[in-house]
């Protein structure tokens, strides 16, 4: 009986210090997740009502920088284009939308490309929109599929919903998943 | 799978045999009391004082126009689970502080300092001892104003001392006139690494220390290891290890029903070196000392007599020289054993009570009244010398 009795207290206390453990590890592992305040990061709603055509402002999501743009409807796009798997790749994601977001990060290294609404004569384009990256001299279309120089991939683009006038980026809408080249 | 890798750890490192050695050939007295627990339960609230304060070091600044902020918005509001941290960081410390007092009054009740068990109440009181340092310097570090002005009245005590000295101390201490960054600084690093390291290395010391002399017994007689003696595991381990599921369910009682008692209002708000809160009191475990600092007119001699407390513990085992151990077996030592713990929690009650002429005249009386206990120590130990002789040697 002594021995019974002991397996027994054996399984209390045992079984007290794993809750005791799990309920330790809890909070400890919670505490180095992201905080409420990082997670509201994810969902950034932008205004978008102060929009002017051909205008690119600045937003964070997720800590990249974004490029909230708004095109002039019709816009014709007359730059050059680049054959390989990823032509007009954004553009496709985006659709006919004429207010998007895109990730302002180069897809070569990382820099923020510069947005040039009168294109470049430096770089032999002028007259065409692009997004011109001055650390090596990528350039990407208004839409972010890169044409030129070593950048290998479009811009990233994320997920958007466009709501009345606000552009809900991080809510899957017209665009529904992540385009991520960063990873 | 694994049963092949715990044969693979076990050939090379002979873990069961240690394991086997350490803990179940280990004997302990069969009649342990439940006092006897309060040493596991320090090692547990030093474990939980440990991980809590990982977790804090990783967003404090320790930087005066910073620390506030990121105790009080950061910690508590930003970080996911940071309030809970912060409560049982600063809980914890008082029930740190509680255990090892409650593990100290056992140890002078069953006389466990004794020889040859003296190193283990010499390392125990040091441990004590850097415990109040780490509790005092962590105390500033939220930057609230009772954080601040509650040290800046420790760096003055030593200002009592006349002369340069005492002057220079307090200087050192604050790193210049005022409580600023420098004294921050040090308060942390002292408080977050060079403390706890010692602490480390001291309760290391103390754990050998009791297992090379062996546990005391409640009987304070010597006892037959084999005939009288329980393996430690399953016997102890089980007892104590219940023992501390209670003692952690009291502690996350006050962590999540108590913490305005640990966090009070006042240092909810930054710390303001113009301008002192209505009141300053030390943390419950200083008021003691505080309380016989307070009541001795002359400040000097004030502060000798409370370092003259802390020393007079230190040298129990040569001020009790009895050959009888334990207050079961000695009556006179059980009587002024009453008076010890009367006249402290006396102090600490008087410590917490505003400073008036009366106050102060009950306070010399508890003082005094915790003197009679170290001076009856030598007395006590006298009488029963020569009882013991009279006895033929027996104990």
């Amino acid at each position: 009986m002594e021995a019974s009795r002991r397996d027994f207290m054996q399984y209390v206390v045992g079984a007290f210090g794993a809750v005791a453990a799990v309920g330790a590890a809890y909070p400890i592992l919670k505490s180095l997740g992201p905080s409420a305040a990082a997670a509201l990061q994810s969902k950034v709603d932008y205004d978008v009502s102060q929009l002017k055509p051909m205008d690119v402002r600045v937003t964070s999501w997720k800590g990249f920088p974004v490029f909230v743009m708004m095109l002039p409807t019709p816009f014709n796009w007359n730059g050059p284009e680049r054959n390989n798997k990823y032509k007009n790749h954004n553009r496709d994601i985006l659709g006919n939308h004429n207010v998007y977001a895109i990730i302002g990060k180069c897809t070569h290294l990382g820099c923020i490309p510069l947005w040039k609404p009168d294109g470049d004569p430096g770089v032999h384009l002028p007259n065409t929109p692009i997004f011109h990256c001055p650390c090596h001299g990528s350039l990407y279309t208004p839409w972010g599929d890169n044409i030129s120089g070593p950048a290998p991939l479009p811009l990233g683009v994320p997920p958007q919903a466009l709501n009345g006038n606000t552009l809900e980026i991080g809510t899957p809408g017209f665009v529904k998943k992540f385009w991520n080249p960063y990873v | 799978m694994l049963g092949k890798l715990a044969n693979y750890i076990e050939e090379r490192t002979h873990i069961s045999q240690i394991f086997q050695e350490q803990m179940v050939d280990y004997k302990v007295p069969k009649n342990l009391t439940f006092p006897y627990a309060f040493g596991v339960l320090a090692i547990i609230a030093f474990t939980v004082q440990i991980i809590s304060g990982m977790i804090l070091l990783m967003y404090y600044k320790p930087y005066d126009t910073l620390a506030f902020d990121s105790a009080a918005l950061f910690i508590w509001r930003v970080i996911p689970y940071g309030w809970l941290f912060r409560s049982i960081h600063a809980a914890g410390a008082n029930f740190f502080l509680a255990v090892v007092y409650l593990h100290m009054f056992t140890g002078i009740y069953y006389n466990a300092y004794k020889k040859p068990r003296e190193l283990v109440w010499v390392m125990g009181f040091i441990i004590y001892f850097l415990l109040l340092l780490t509790a005092l310097t962590g105390y500033v570090l939220p930057w609230g104003q009772l954080s601040y002005w509650a040290t800046e009245v420790t760096v003055e005590i030593p200002g009592a001392i006349p002369g340069v000295i005492g002057e220079t101390i307090s200087l050192l201490m604050r790193g210049g006139y005022t409580l600023g960054n420098l004294a921050l600084g040090r308060f942390f690093a002292l408080h977050v690494l060079i403390l706890p390291l010692i602490l480390l290395g001291v309760v290391s010391i103390h754990l050998f220390l009791v297992r090379a002399a062996g546990i005391s017994n409640p009987d304070g007689k010597p006892y037959d290891k084999k005939k009288e003696g329980v393996p430690f595991h399953p016997y102890v381990t089980l007892k104590e290890g219940a023992i501390a599921m209670f003692y952690l369910a009291l502690f996350f009682f006050f962590v999540f029903f108590y913490m305005k008692e640990f966090l009070p209002a006042t240092n909810w708000e930054p710390a303001n070196p113009l301008q002192t809160p209505a009141e300053i009191a030390p943390e419950w475990y200083l008021k003691g000392y505080y309380a016989i600092f307070r009541s001795i007119p002359n400040k000097f001699i004030g502060f000798v007599t409370f370092n003259l407390v802390l020393a007079l513990i230190l040298l129990l085992p040569w001020l009790d020289f009895s050959p009888i151990r334990s207050a079961r077996r000695r009556p006179l030592f059980f009587i002024m054993y009453i008076v010890f713990i009367f006249a402290g929690a006396g102090l600490t009650i008087i410590g917490t009570l505003p400073a008036t002429p009366q106050v102060a005249k009950v306070g010399l009386f508890f003082t005094a009244l915790l003197f009679s206990f170290f001076i009856a120590l030598p007395i006590i130990s006298f009488i029963e010398l020569g009882y013991v002789k009279a006895k033929g040697g027996e104990q």
